[in-house]
């Protein structure tokens, strides 16, 4: 494993946990915990930031931990952050796509070893639906989708699963990208 | 049974309350082939079977109608069509044999996560190489 992505990985991680807000670690990153291995350019996280107020404050203490803000207010739904010293690119999504950041999601998230730190990453089921509500889903993204429910097959909550997908208006899609075979 | 003959079937059905007979025509299948969806629908609660009586003689006639659900799924089904996969179903295929690859490096006792930012790594130094 690379030494500066490793660093990178281990600062924004030990940065969430002691930030004392409730995250999880979402797309390309996550990926390999449940789906195929592919490569992807930027770490994305979800971040429970619900006022202006509590979206400020992070951002101050994350400009103070040496991460510069690049793009996005507490009006968007994401904002990005770059590393200056490994220039690894993190965006943080206050409303990642069909996710309700709720108690439920939180309460559903993995703790994962990601290289030599813990932290936490979504769970499989809202990580599917996450990939399928992108208003800009691509080709990637349901391929993501097809490897996760090829290799958890059988331990995937397909209650949960349904209902998420249902709500985020994906139910369909997911459906039909099952039945390929 | 695919989403794509749900959706005929419920069509058929929905484009009048028909007998078994009648939706088989329609569809172009076997009668039998036509009882055991219907069974199958009926059971996921998305088509349901009522009797019709013809008169004061002969057999009530069994007709067959989308349910609230089956028009729910009728609708979601034309939203669907709107919105096509954006990946080929060899794409797709692919991706299963790749998830289903990292199981078994998983089940071997090798960490997916630490191949994953291996590969992030060969692939950052290429690129830094070509820049």
């Amino acid at each position: 494993m690379s030494d500066a992505l490793r660093k990178a990985l281990r600062s924004v991680i030990s940065f969430l946990e002691g930030a004392g807000v409730d995250y999880m670690v979402i797309g390309g990153f996550a990926l390999p915990f449940y789906g195929r291995i592919r490569t992807t350019i930027d770490l994305d996280v979800a971040v429970a930031l619900r006022t202006p107020a509590e979206f400020e404050d992070f951002l101050r203490r994350m400009e103070a931990a040496g991460y510069e803000h690049t793009l996005g207010s507490f009006k968007d739904p994401e904002c990005v952050f770059l590393d200056r010293e490994t220039g690894l690119e993190i965006e943080f999504w206050t409303r990642p796509d069909g996710v309700e950041l709720d108690a439920e999601t939180f309460a559903r998230r993995r703790r994962r070893r990601l290289g030599d730190v813990e932290a936490w990453v979504i769970s499989p089921e809202d990580f599917v639906v996450n990939k399928l509500a992108r208003p800009d889903r691509g080709v990637e993204d349901e391929k993501d989708v097809k490897s996760v429910l090829a290799r958890l097959r059988d331990s995937l909550d397909e209650d949960y699963l349904e209902r998420r997908a249902k709500n985020a208006g994906v139910w369909m899609i997911l459906r039909a990208i099952d039945e390929v075979s | 049974m695919s989403l794509e003959m749900r959706a005929a079937l419920l069509k058929a059905a929905k484009r009048s309350p028909a007998g078994v007979g009648e939706l088989a025509r329609r569809l172009h299948r076997r009668t039998e082939v036509v009882v055991s969806l219907i069974r199958e629908m009926a059971e996921e609660g998305l088509l349901e079977r009522r009797t019709e009586k013809r008169g004061k003689r002969g057999r009530p006639r069994a007709l067959v109608t989308p349910t609230p659900l089956g028009e729910d799924y009728l609708d979601a089904y034309r939203a669907l069509e709107l919105k096509p996969l954006r990946s080929r179903r060899t794409d797709l295929v692919r991706a299963a044999g790749d998830g289903e690859y990292a199981a078994r490096l998983e089940a071997r006792g090798l960490s997916p996560f630490d191949l994953f930012m291996e590969l992030n790594s060969l692939v950052g130094r290429v690129e830094k190489g070509s820049t």
